[in-house]
């Protein structure tokens, strides 16, 4: 794994330690190029470094800042960035709904618990790679999350992205092992669509960027698995 | 003038007969009402008895039919349109039934015995007398027997129902053949295969709707006896955090003096003495965020808390888009069978005893996976996997209620054994995302 960046905010510095220990403990199982732990009793310290943080633990009570409050300006400032709140409140369990909580940790903080928290927060998240194409013969770089479908054509692809479309000399089949496959999916012979800009899916049609695609009748089985499972784990 | 009072007397015995008969069909005590029914009433015995004077019998009688059916219709509580059907239904019934004692007075009674007037007279006694004894019965008979009876009733009403549709069968068959394919027979008969064909239908989506709404009032009662109990726990929590409080003040005098003493492991113990006392006395609460998830879960994993481990992750909106019914039939059903698993596992003293409860939320679907320590069953077949309890009149139905419930939301669940393991996943679309349907 390359570099990752774990955050830690409670207002006792003795939570903060001793979780910030806990983290290590769990992370000497997995190799990185770079780690990092900050650690912290102040909310709005960890607010200024926010955009570096991958993982951030966070509490609910604190004087200087309510958790919720601070979760909602992480949200605002590192959309990606994945909060595991670690508080005593279990009857604030419902708040943390609102800040998209990944997880919701009590204390006294559990091992295993703690571990499975942090192994799953560090799972990929699909559709970071990035792939070549052409438009009016300039090379682009595109996000696989930023592509909304691809059409086939004889000999070449053709891909959308917004209301952007690029070319790329590969046959679909051959771009399709290319491709994250739990983002990706061949809904017929023509179309390959991204999970993440389908709009809505009804029956056997999709629809993805305000047009409709028919899901081909021997795909819409194993479509809906693999639609369930990106909504559940990735979206 | 003895016309006149036996014209009354049918006419009394009548609307006796159908006041009783809607009672008993719509289990409703017998009584007035609508107190513009008593004018009605003393206004018809006036009509019916100078109308008696003058016309024949026959008509006399079926103004008494009339008046009684009237009186019946303006006595109900329901809308207009559901008034007209029960009468018609209630009408067609008692008239059949009145068909059927005529037919066997006449068969086994001497003809000239009595005048016919005096014939129906005995007639409508008879059936009027008859009914209020099953009314009185009816009245009289306790819970436990109204239980057995009941259960006996639906067994009888649908074999009932059976017999009808092949009579309706068999009459209509006999009545094609005899009229040698001619004739307004020929129609009748043909009408009375196609209403036997109808009702059949009937019949069959009749028994699932009332096996599916039973179903929907023991979940709902469940629901409800589940939320109870949470509530109640949450009150007995709230009680002893109170009473901690109070006491609070107490125990940090006496932590303070040990520490102004310098005995430092003394209040060590004290804190340590503390912290056990207050965490085995308060009730374990399992919280996700919504009330009726965490309402079955403390109520069914408080019965194995101390033997097994026990894990319940996830965060779930209160406004999860997905029926409280959907809901509770599916996780209270894999949740009871995943404790109930574990009771078992515990009464063979096996240890080492594991259940997992996970929930997903995305966008558009929910996810509830529950995993449990199990038995190899040989005999597992996933969903279709019929129970292992004894008594397999109660028990079995838990897989189809789940199923029939995700299949109504379009849902998927999946039932595996694997190593010692058994893991049921259950995945509901959301509604206001929900368009897909498999």
């Amino acid at each position: 794994m390359g570099k990752i960046c774990i955050g830690i905010c409670d207002d006792q510095s003795e939570i903060v330690e001793e979780l910030g220990e806990l983290v290590k403990k769990v992370l000497e199982e997995i190799p990185f190029n770079e780690l990092r732990i900050l650690k912290s009793t102040s909310p709005l310290k960890i607010l200024r470094e926010i955009k570096n943080i991958d993982i951030l633990f966070l509490d609910m009570d604190m004087p200087e800042m309510d958790g919720i409050k601070a979760g909602k300006e992480v949200m605002l400032e590192n959309p990606a960035c994945k909060i595991i709140i670690a508080t005593a409140r279990e009857d604030r369990v419902k708040e943390a709904f609102f800040i998209s909580a990944f997880r919701f940790i009590t204390k006294p903080f559990k091992y295993e618990e703690l571990k499975e928290a942090v192994i799953t927060a560090l799972e990929e998240t699909p559709g970071d790679n990035e792939i070549e194409a052409f438009r009016e013969r300039v090379s682009f770089n595109l996000k696989e999350r930023d592509i909304s479908m691809i059409r086939a054509y004889n000999g070449y692809v053709e891909i959308m992205v917004g209301d952007n479309v690029f070319r790329k000399d590969i046959s679909l089949n051959a771009l399709e092992e290319q491709l994250d496959d739990r983002i990706f999916f061949r809904i017929n012979r023509q179309y390959l669509v991204n999970f993440r800009h389908i709009s809505s899916y009804k029956k056997n049609k999709v629809v993805v960027n305000n047009k409709t695609f028919v899901i081909s009748v021997r795909r819409h089985k194993e479509f809906f698995k693999k639609y369930m499972e990106y909504d559940l784990r990735y979206s | 003038m003895g016309k006149i009072i036996l014209v009354e007397l049918i006419f009394c015995f009548e609307i006796v007969k159908y006041y009783i008969v809607y009672a008993l069909c719509s289990k409703q005590k017998v009584g007035i009402k609508n107190k513009k029914v008593i004018y009605i009433l003393s206004i018809m015995l006036g009509m019916i008895g100078l109308v008696a004077k003058s016309m024949p019998f026959d008509g006399a009688y079926a103004l008494t039919l009339f008046g009684a059916i009237t009186l019946m219709f303006l006595n109900m509580e329901h809308k207009i349109s559901n008034r007209i059907w029960n009468s018609f239904i209630i009408m067609m019934s008692v008239t059949a039934l009145d068909s059927i004692f005529y037919n066997i007075y006449t068969k086994y009674v001497s003809k000239d015995l009595f005048s016919v007037e005096f014939d129906y007279l005995i007639l409508d006694g008879f059936f009027a007398l008859l009914l209020v004894g099953a009314y009185i019965c009816r009245l009289g008979i306790n819970n436990y027997l109204r239980g057995l009876i009941s259960r006996r009733l639906h067994f009888f009403l649908k074999i009932t129902s059976i017999i009808v549709d092949a009579c309706l069968c068999l009459g209509g068959t006999h009545i094609i053949r005899t009229s040698n394919g001619e004739g307004f027979y020929f129609v009748f008969g043909i009408i009375m295969l196609l209403s036997a064909a109808f009702l059949g239908a009937q019949i069959v989506g009749m028994i699932d709707l009332n096996s599916r709404l039973n179903e929907g009032i023991n979940q709902e009662r469940l629901l409800r006896e589940i939320q109870k109990e949470h509530y109640q726990s949450l009150i007995r929590k709230d009680k002893e955090i109170r009473k901690y409080r109070h006491d609070m003040l107490n125990h940090f005098m006496v932590i303070e003096s040990y520490i102004e003493k310098g005995k430092m492991d003394s209040a060590k113990d004290y804190l340590n003495e503390l912290k056990g006392a207050v965490l085995a006395t308060t009730q374990k609460k399992y919280c996700v965020g919504h009330d009726v998830i965490d309402a079955i879960s403390c109520y069914y994993l408080s019965e194995i808390e101390e033997f097994a481990r026990i894990t319940v992750r996830g965060v779930v909106s209160e406004n999860i888009g997905i029926s409280e019914m959907c809901l509770c039939t599916v996780y209270s059903n894999l949740l009871k069978n995943a404790v109930e698993e574990l009771l078992r596992l515990k009464e063979q003293d096996i240890k080492n005893l594991d259940l997992f409860v996970e929930f997903k939320m995305g966008k558009r679907y929910f996810e509830i996976k529950i995993k449990n320590t199990a038995h190899h069953n040989t005999g597992f077949e996933g969903m279709n996997t019929l129970t292992s309890k004894l008594d397999v009149g109660n028990h079995g139905i838990g897989l189809s209620s789940i199923m029939y419930a995700i299949q109504k939301e379009n849902g998927a669940i999946t039932l595996n054994q694997d190593g010692g393991f058994v893991l049921a996943d259950a995945v509901i679309p959301i509604r206001e995302a929900k368009t897909m349907a498999i």
